[in-house]
């Protein structure tokens, strides 16, 4: 669990991971080795990863798409954990309400979108209906959460 | 980036896979991984940088930020432009992606908040106050598989 301190050392390091440890203590009014150690740590805990995020850097950057899936409630978690493995797919929930599992995917063209859902999704065993809707503009993604394995 | 264009080409891939793959690599570990010297690698990192195009960053586990629910919220909106209320349910810090989509609902938001009994009022206060959102469909996480964050597509933007 993080604490406040962590939170701090964070907000920094969500914005620039190359920030030196120095730096960061000094606008903490920290010790270096404090913020090394606590960094050390949340990484070993795998509370954080540090990363690299890149964007649009092809000549076609990727759509992101919202796939919703209704699946025989039986294979939920079999399920959730196949499209885990595909690398198009970069967030999967279970999930109660409008669906039974959330994807949310990115593409580089409705193409590999139609082939994504119809022959990898579509074919694999349990899956009944899949609602997609295609993001037109991003207004905000925050890129400073996510899972970390 | 290999100077003449503003595509990264093959090396600057590799680079940008390794940098995803641990971000506090030093220019020496990625240069023997990519094969190429320590000095290319710290100037194609410049460069990309410099571009915008790649940013080094720490990603926090929503999980152990105490971030106990995260739904997936398809929003209505009536009688204002989606982008207007898209701009504004932004500015709400819980709310950690906002999309313009096709289909049904106008934008679909993704919410984090640290426990059921804080949604609530965060649903009230924040996201009721907004002039416009209708019709609200939400599906509710209950187990995370996967939430890979690091790659910025069209039109993105970083907050």
């Amino acid at each position: 669990m993080l604490d406040p301190v962590d939170a701090e050392i964070l907000e920094i390091l969500g914005r620039d991971a190359r920030v030196s440890n120095r730096e960061i203590g000094q606008r903490l009014g920290l010790a270096e080795g404090t913020i090394r150690s606590r960094i050390k740590r949340m990484i070993d805990t795998k509370a954080i990863r540090i990363t690299a995020i890149t964007r649009d850097q092809n000549n076609t950057p990727p759509t992101m798409c919202f796939v919703g899936l209704r699946v025989e409630l039986t294979t939920l978690q079999r399920v959730a954990r196949e499209v885990t493995e595909l690398s198009e797919v970069r967030f999967v929930a279970t999930t109660i309400g409008r669906y039974d599992i959330l994807c949310i995917v990115l593409v580089e063209s409705i193409d590999a979108l139609t082939s994504l859902i119809s022959d990898k999704i579509m074919s694999m065993k349990g899956v009944r209906r899949s609602y997609t809707s295609i993001a037109t503009k991003t207004i905000k993604y925050d890129h400073r959460w996510g899972k970390v394995d | 980036m290999s100077g003449t264009t503003d595509q990264f080409d093959d090396l600057d891939d590799r680079i940008a896979l390794a940098l995803k793959s641990d971000g506090r690599q030093s220019a020496q570990a990625i240069a023997e991984i990519v094969g190429a010297s320590a000095v290319t690698v710290r100037n194609r990192i410049k460069s990309m940088t410099d571009a915008g195009h790649l940013k080094i960053a720490a990603v926090t586990d929503f999980a152990a930020a105490g971030f106990e629910v995260l739904m997936m919220i398809g929003v209505e909106v009536d009688k204002r432009k989606p982008e207007e209320v898209g701009e504004e349910l932004a500015k709400f810090d819980r709310v950690l992606a906002v999309n313009l989509t096709t289909g049904a609902n106008d934008l679909e938001i993704l919410v984090g908040a640290p426990d059921m009994a804080s949604v609530s009022a965060f649903m009230q206060d924040e996201i009721g106050a907004v002039a416009g959102v209708g019709k609200l469909s939400t599906a509710v996480a209950l187990e995370v598989y996967k939430y890979q964050a690091d790659t910025v597509t069209t039109a993105g933007r970083e907050d």
